[in-house]
Order: C-alpha cells, then structure tokens, then sequence
C-alpha cells in the first residue's frame, strides 16, 4: 500500500494505517535525525515527535506522492529547533559494534580501520552548517532526489544544488586533511 | 571545451537527465581535467556511503510510544486498556446519562421508561423508577461494574 494510501487512511483515524506508516519510516527518520542531531538518544526522542506530528498533520496532509519530502520536512523543522535551542552541536560518538559485522573477506584490522573511517566520515558531515548538512544528509542517507530534498526544505532545486555542492567541497578539504581523501 | 566542474556532483548522484548525462560523459571521454576531478567527487560520495547512521532492530521500534501519544490519548480510549476499568467507565458514564434523565423527569415514571429506553438505557430504567434513594444508586452501580466484570 502506498504512502498516500495510508496517510489517507491515518487522517481518518485508522490506527492499522498508521503504524504501517511509521514502521516502514522509521528507520530512515532515525538515521537522518542522528545524522543531524549527533545523538542517538535525542534522535530516538524527535523520532516520536515528528510521528506524533504526522499523525496530527494527517488530515491536511494533500501531498500526492510527496509524503517522503513532507515527513522529512516536519523531522527536519524539529531537528533545526532543536539544534537552535542547543546551540552547540554535541556529537556523540556512538557504538555500532554490536550493529555491524565485519565483511567475511575483512580481518578484524580492516573491521577497525573502517569503523575509524565512518567515524571520521560521521564527524565531518557533524561540522558541517545545518542546512549543507541536512541536505546532504537527505540526498545521500536518505536518497532523496534534488527535487524531494527542495520540497522538504523549502527552498529550489538550484538551492539544493548549491548546498550540496558546497557540503561536498567543506568535506573533501576536511577529510584530506584527515588522511580519508587522495 | 567547456568544462563539466559544476555537473560532476549532479553526476555522480544520478541526478542529471538522460541528455546532459551523455552530455558530461562524453566529455569526461575527452577531458583529463574533468575526469580527474570526476573520480575525486566519486570517492568522496563512496566513502560517505559508508557512513550511514546504524541500522536498528525492527524490535527497537518506537511505535508503542507513538502508539501511546497518539491513539492511547485520544477520546474512547478506556476502551483501549480493556478490562474492568474501561467497562466500569462505560458504565459510570451510562449511570450519569440516566441519572440526568431521572432528574429530568421527576415522578413521571411511564415517560421515564419511554425515554429510558429510547436512550438505550433500558438496563436501568426500570430500576430508578422504582427507587431513586441514594442506596438505590449504588446498587445500580454494583450491579452494572459486576456486568462489566463478566464479559
Ligand atoms: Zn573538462
């Protein structure tokens, strides 16, 4: 059943629809939040926020088609004020040995040595300002295209272009200077 | 030539139309330059592909609080609880609907019933039209949390 599908039947109270809603997102909205946000924790907090949103948005949602740019708006919206209300980006770093399994073809040195790359990785697109780091984040992590990432951040696609290219550049110099880049 | 610099990140992104796409690859076929540059913006879009944020368990789900802030606070919901309280709060509200029917129409007891069992509340009409005391009430209120308490 699509997204629109569901939202339709969300807006009319169906609670079968809405957890189908966030059970298939979830996953996607955590990832961005923590990528914004740097803590899982407080990710996991603005997860339900902005569910709890989309369920109260659910009857003036008219999207068709858009739901992915328009749930990344609300968890975007969320995590900007949130980070406005912090001021000062706290990354944690967080542990995702019990997540991930080393690659059979990978020794437990190259394991680490990976696991020292994304945090690098990690901690750059961190450092990056928010809204280069929320488009890149929603274009790489999320896989949303140019169009989608506009809609969901209000701006155009050249906008988007711009963020991006600009997120791009900040963190080619920062992760050459840390050895991860040629 | 004219350059494909500010092409390259679209590019390697896929975001580029089927035309200007044959458009940079061609010319990433001719130009050292841009090619050179096209492989750097490749690795730097590689290697953020290994950054991803961990994935969690599908048990990790935040649906029962999502669940509990949205439908477990909406009107209704002492249904949702099931059990004895939530019967035991049909009934309270029940027992409120028929009191105001009884304070309503005090001592005509054929209109009572009438109404009584219009409203659906048929289980008491003919209850408080014989007693309507105190002691009364709170018989009625036993008797309906105890029907509650069977089904
Ligand atoms: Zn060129």
């Amino acid at each position: 059943m699509d997204d629109d599908t569901l939202m339709a039947r969300t807006a009319k109270g169906e609670e079968a629809a809405f957890r189908f809603l966030v059970q298939r997102w979830e996953q996607g909205v955590l990832a961005f939040l923590i990528h914004m946000l740097g803590s899982v924790e407080e990710a996991e907090d603005l997860v339900q926020d902005t569910f709890v949103q989309v369920f109260g948005k659910a009857g003036k949602y008219e999207g068709q088609g858009a739901f992915k740019s328009w749930l990344f708006r609300i968890a975007g919206n969320l995590a900007r004020s949130r980070l406005r209300r912090r001021k000062v980006l706290r990354w944690v770093q967080f542990d995702t040995s019990e997540h991930d399994v080393p690659g059979a073809d990978k020794g437990p040195l190259d394991h680490l040595e990976q696991k020292e790359t994304e945090s690098r990785v990690r901690q750059a697109v961190a450092a990056l300002p928010t809204r280069q780091r929320q488009a890149l984040v929603l274009h790489r992590f999320q896989g949303l295209k140019y169009k989608e990432v506009a809609a969901a951040m209000e701006t155009t696609v050249p906008g988007v272009e711009s963020l991006i290219q600009r997120a791009m550049a900040a963190l080619r110099s920062d992760l050459a200077g840390k050895g991860e880049l040629s | 030539m004219k350059h494909v610099t500010k092409k390259l990140q679209a590019f390697v992104a896929g975001e580029l139309s089927g035309a200007e796409r044959q458009m940079v690859s061609d010319h990433l076929g001719q130009c050292p330059a841009c090619a050179a540059q096209e492989v750097e913006t490749r690795q730097l879009w590689d290697l953020l592909g290994e950054a991803t944020a961990p994935s969690f368990d599908q048990s990790d789900s935040a649906w029962p609080e999502i669940q509990a802030r949205t439908f477990g606070r909406q009107e209704g919901t002492l249904l949702y609880g099931g059990g004895l309280w939530s019967k035991a709060g049909i009934a309270g509200a029940a027992l409120a609907a028929g009191l105001a029917l009884a304070i309503l129409l005090p001592g005509n007891g054929a209109a009572d019933k009438a109404l009584a069992d219009e409203s659906g509340a048929s289980w008491g009409s003919s209850f408080w039209l014989d007693e309507q005391s105190d002691a009364g009430l709170s018989e009625m209120w036993l008797a309906l949390a105890d029907e509650g308490s069977d089904s």
